[in-house]
C-alpha cells in the first residue's frame, strides 16, 4: 500500500512538474532559473 | 481601474531601486546601463489608492534607433499610463533634461523625481526646485531613492496631477524649448499636413514635430504618403540651410541648449569637472594603461580560488555529509521501517536523494561565485571591463559592449543573451548570442567541481580557470570565425556612459546573490527532480517494462549504448556519459545528477566521494578533461535555448548557434583527447 | 557628407590629449543613428568636453560631458569638431 502512495505522488509530481515546464515554454517563458529574476519571467508570473 | 504610473528615466538613474521602494518587491538592481530590459509592473504599497507601476527600460532619448527607445515610446505613446515620472539623476541633471524635455514635448502628464538627493548633497551642490519647476512647468520632487527619502511626497504628487490634470493635448512648452523657426515649422507642418493625412493623429503638436525630426517609425506608423513626406521635406531643408545643419542636429541642439540654460540658473556646482572624485581615482588603478588587464585576470583567478579553494570545497564536505549521508541512511532506515519495497527504496534513496544530492552539494559553491559577480556588476566594473576590453573585442569585430553580456554569462546564460538588447547593431547582437553560451556559466561548476575533485584534486583551481580560458578562447576564435563568414560588418560604434563607482550595500549584494542562487534551488526542486524520477525510471526498466538487473540492459542502457560511439573518439564512449551528457540539455548541472544516479545505484548510499570511486574507474584525468570541455561547450541548456529563440526570433539561427557550438564542442573534445594521447597523457 | 574646413583653431576630439578641453563646435558625419547617438548623449554645439583618458590600448577614450563620463571611440572623436 505504502509503496502504492509514496509512488504515486512522486510519479505524479513527475508529470506535473514536466506538463507545466512544457506549457511554460509553450507560452514563450523562459523557464529559466539561475538567473536574476528581474530578466526573467519565472519569479514575475 | 487602478491608475497607471510609468517610470522613465535613463539608464542607471535608480528606476529600479525606486520601482522596489514603491512596490516592496525585490527587483535586481545592478549598476551598469541597461540592467532593466523588459518593462515590469507592480502595485504601489506606500499608498492608499489602487495604482500599477510600470518599470520601463532605461533610455537616453526617445529616439527611433534603439530597441529599448522603441519599446518605452510605444509603451507612453499607445499604452497612455496617467502620469509619467520621470527619474533624473541629480548628479547628471544637464543629460537627464533631455529626456525630460522630449516626454515634455510629449505632452504627457509628467512629475520629475530628482533623485540621488543625498549624493548631490554629499558633492556640496546646490540645487534650486523653484527655478526647476519654473522653466520645466512641471512637478519636480527630491528624493533619495535607495533610502526611501521623498517618495511617498513622490507619489502623492503623482496623484495629484493624475486627479486633477486632464492630460494635456499638446506641449506648451514647446515655443520655450525650441527656437522661433522651429517652433513655425511645426506649426505648419500641425496645420498643413496633419489634416492631410490618412490615418487619425492622437497628439498633433508631437506628431509634427517627430515628422519635421524625419522620424522614421512615426512615418511608417501613419502611413505618411510620398508626396506629404515631400512637403515636409520643403520644412526641413529649409531648415538646414539656415542652420547649415541636419534636421535631427538642429533638434537635439536647440533642446540642449534649454537644458543647459535650466541647469546654468538651478544648480549651483561646488567642483569643478577636472576635479578628480573618488570614482577617477579607482579609476586610475583600474583602467590603467598597464594594470587593467592584468587586474581583471587577476580578480578572475582571486574569484576562483575562492570558489574553489579551501572555503568553497569545505562546503562541499558539509553539504555532502548531510545529504548523502546522514538524511540518505535516516530516510533509508524509514523506508525499511514502514516495509517499503526495494524498488520505492531505489528510487528515493539511489534516484531521488542520489541524483538532486550529488547536484545541491555544489550549491554553496554556485552562491560564492554569484556573490563576486554581484560585487562586480554592482560596483560599476562591468561597464569599465568594456571600457577597457573594447581595443580587443574590435579586433574581433566586436563591440566593447559584448563584454557585459560575456561577464554575466559567467553567472548565467539566460539573462546575458538577454542583455544583448542594449546592443544596438543587429548583427553584434546575434554574434554575441551566439557566443554568450561559451561563457561557462554557473550550472556548469558542478561539473567541474566534481570531475576535478576526482581528478584533479591537488590543482583544482589552475584546472577550472582553464576551463573558463579555454570557454573565452572558443569564444574569440568564433567571433573571429563568425565575423568573417555568416556574420559579416561594420563594426558597431562604441559610444557609453562609465557610471560612477558606487559602494555595493551588503543587503543589495545578498539580494543579488540570492535571486540567482535560489533559482538553482528551485531548479532542483522541480525540473532536476523530475529528470531524475525520469532516468531513475528509465534506467531501472527495459522495454518491457520489467526490472533489469544490469542497468545496461534497461531502456536508458539502449538509448546511451545507441549514441555512446558518437563520443567513443572523445574519449568517453560509455553508455553513462552518453545519457549524462543527453540530460545535459534540460539543464547542465543535470549531467552530475544523472551521474549520481547512473554509478550510484549499485548500492543505495552512496555519497558523492563513492560517485568519485566510481568515476574514477570509467574516467581518466585526460578523458575526464575532454569530458568537461565538451559540457563546457555543447548545446546550451534548454532554458537558454528557449530565450535563444526568443531573442533571436528565428528557428533558423537558433538551430545554427546549437549546431555551432555541439560541433565545436565536439572538435574541441576531440582534439584534446587524441591529441593529449599522442602526447602521451592519459 | 558634410565638407568641414579644419581652421587653426579648430581641432577634432580625437587630437585632445589626456587633460584637456574644448567645445564642441559642430559633429561631422550623416545622420542616422550613430550620430543621434552622440547627439542624444549630449554631443552638440557649445557643450564643453574634457579628455580623461584613454583605454590600455590608446582606444577607446573616456571624456568628461556635461557633468558626467562618457567613452567613445577615436574613430567617433574625430567626427567631433571642437576649439
Amino acid at each position: 500500500m505504502i509503496n502504492w502512495i509514496i509512488g504515486g505522488i512522486i510519479f505524479g509530481a513527475t508529470v506535473l512538474i514536466i506538463v507545466r515546464s512544457i506549457s511554460r515554454m509553450k507560452k514563450g517563458e523562459s523557464g529559466c532559473c539561475g538567473c536574476t529574476q528581474s530578466k526573467c519571467n519565472c519569479a514575475v508570473k | 481601474m487602478p491608475l497607471k504610473f510609468a517610470l522613465v528615466g535613463n539608464p542607471n538613474c535608480g528606476k529600479t531601486t525606486l520601482f522596489n521602494e514603491i512596490t516592496g518587491s525585490t527587483q535586481y538592481v545592478g549598476n551598469w546601463p541597461g540592467v532593466t530590459i523588459e518593462k515590469r509592473e507592480g502595485k504601489a504599497k506606500k499608498i492608499q489608492e489602487d495604482v500599477l507601476i510600470i518599470d520601463l527600460p532605461g533610455i537616453y532619448s526617445l529616439s527611433p534607433y534603439s530597441m529599448e527607445e522603441i519599446i518605452a515610446r510605444d509603451y507612453i505613446i499607445n499604452e497612455m499610463p496617467d502620469v509619467v515620472i520621470n527619474i533624473v539623476d541629480g548628479t547628471n541633471i544637464e543629460r537627464n533634461f533631455y529626456l525630460t524635455i522630449q516626454l515634455i514635448e510629449l505632452g504627457v502628464n509628467v512629475v520629475v523625481a530628482l533623485n540621488m538627493m543625498d549624493a548631490v548633497e554629499a558633492k556640496g551642490d546646490k540645487i534650486d526646485l523653484k527655478i526647476l519647476e519654473g522653466s520645466l512647468k512641471v512637478p519636480v520632487v527630491p528624493i533619495t531613492a535607495s533610502k526611501g527619502k521623498g517618495v511617498t511626497e513622490l507619489l502623492e504628487k503623482a496623484l495629484n496631477v493624475a486627479q486633477t490634470a486632464a492630460a494635456a493635448g499638446g506641449s506648451p512648452l514647446l515655443q520655450e524649448i525650441h527656437n522661433e523657426s522651429i517652433v513655425a515649422s511645426i506649426e505648419e507642418i500641425e496645420n498643413r499636413i496633419i489634416p492631410t493625412l490618412e490615418s487619425k493623429v492622437q497628439n498633433p503638436r508631437w506628431t509634427s514635430l517627430k515628422l519635421l525630426e524625419g522620424d522614421e517609425k512615426v512615418q511608417e506608423a501613419l502611413k505618411v504618403s510620398v508626396e506629404s513626406l515631400n512637403q515636409i521635406k520643403v520644412y526641413q531643408e529649409d531648415l538646414e540651410k539656415k542652420f547649415d545643419m541636419d534636421i535631427e542636429t538642429i533638434v537635439a541642439d536647440s533642446r540642449y541648449r534649454f537644458t543647459t540654460d535650466v541647469t546654468r540658473k538651478a544648480v549651483k556646482k561646488k567642483a569643478q569637472a577636472s576635479d578628480l572624485t573618488i570614482s577617477d581615482k579607482i579609476d586610475k588603478v583600474v583602467t590603467n594603461r598597464v594594470l587593467a588587464i592584468p587586474l581583471f585576470l587577476a580578480m578572475m583567478f582571486g574569484i576562483f580560488s575562492v570558489t574553489f579553494g579551501t572555503v568553497g570545497s569545505s562546503t562541499i564536505d558539509f553539504v555532502d555529509g548531510l545529504v548523502n549521508d546522514t538524511i540518505a541512511t535516516f530516510v533509508l532506515s524509514l523506508l525499511e521501517g514502514a516495509g517499503a519495497a526495494v524498488w520505492l527504496q531505489d528510487l528515493i534513496v539511489g534516484g531521488i536523494i542520489g541524483g538532486l544530492g550529488s547536484m545541491l552539494v555544489f550549491v554553496p559553491q554556485i552562491m560564492i561565485l554569484f556573490f563576486f559577480l554581484a560585487i562586480l556588476e554592482d560596483t560599476g566594473y562591468m561597464a569599465r571591463a568594456a571600457f577597457v576590453m573594447d581595443r580587443l573585442l574590435r579586433k574581433l569585430g566586436l563591440s566593447g559592449k559584448s563584454f557585459i553580456p560575456m561577464l554575466i554569462g559567467f553567472g548565467c546564460t539566460v539573462p546575458a543573451v538577454m542583455s544583448t538588447r542594449t546592443l544596438e547593431n543587429e548583427k553584434d547582437r546575434r554574434l554575441t548570442i551566439m557566443l554568450v553560451p561559451f561563457m561557462s556559466c554557473g550550472a556548469r561548476l558542478p561539473v567541474y567541481a566534481l570531475y576535478t575533485a576526482a581528478f584533479f584534486a591537488n590543482n583544482q583551481t589552475m584546472v577550472v580557470f582553464s576551463l573558463y580560458l579555454l570557454g573565452i578562447a572558443v569564444a574569440v576564435l568564433s567571433g573571429v570565425f563568425l565575423k568573417k563568414t555568416i556574420l559579416k560588418g561594420e563594426v558597431a560604434p562604441f559610444v557609453m556612459e562609465l557610471p560612477p563607482y558606487r559602494i555595493p550595500t551588503f543587503k543589495g549584494l545578498m539580494i543579488h546573490m540570492w535571486d540567482r542562487g535560489k533559482g538553482f534551488v528551485k531548479k532542483a526542486g522541480t525540473i532536476i527532480f523530475a529528470a531524475a524520477v525520469v532516468i531513475w525510471f528509465l534506467q531501472y526498466f527495459n522495454f518491457s517494462f520489467q526490472a533489469v538487473s544490469e542497468p545496461a540492459d534497461s531502456i536508458l542502457g539502449a538509448i546511451g549504448n545507441a549514441i555512446a560511439p558518437v563520443f567513443a573518439p572523445l574519449g568517453f564512449g560509455d553508455w553513462q556519459s552518453a545519457v549524462a551528457l543527453l540530460t545535459g540539455f534540460i539543464a547542465k548541472e543535470a549531467v552530475v545528477s544523472t551521474m549520481g544516479i547512473l554509478h550510484g545505484v549499485a548500492e543505495a548510499t552512496e555519497s558523492s566521494t563513492d560517485l568519485i570511486t566510481a568515476l574514477r574507474t570509467v574516467f581518466t584525468p585526460l578523458t575526464a578533461y575532454a569530458f568537461m570541455a565538451f559540457s563546457l561547450l555543447y548545446l546550451p541548456c534548454m532554458a537558454a535555448f528557449a530565450t535563444i529563440k526568443r531573442e533571436m526570433n528565428s528557428w533558423k539561427w537558433t538551430l545554427i548557434t546549437v549546431g555551432y557550438s555541439t560541433g565545436i564542442a565536439w572538435v574541441v573534445a576531440f582534439l584534446i583527447f587524441q591529441g593529449g594521447k599522442m602526447m602521451g597523457f592519459n | 557628407m558634410i565638407l568641414w574646413e579644419v581652421s587653426d583653431l579648430e581641432r577634432t576630439l580625437k587630437e585632445l590629449k589626456t587633460g584637456e578641453k574644448g567645445v564642441i563646435i559642430k559633429v561631422l558625419g550623416e545622420k542616422g543613428a550613430v550620430k543621434k547617438r552622440l547627439m542624444d548623449m549630449g554631443m552638440t554645439s557649445g557643450a564643453e568636453v574634457l579628455v580623461r583618458k584613454a583605454a590600455p590600448l590608446g582606444d577607446p577614450i573616456e571624456i568628461n560631458i556635461r557633468g558626467y563620463e562618457l567613452t567613445l571611440r577615436k574613430a567617433e572623436a574625430q567626427n567631433i569638431i571642437i576649439k
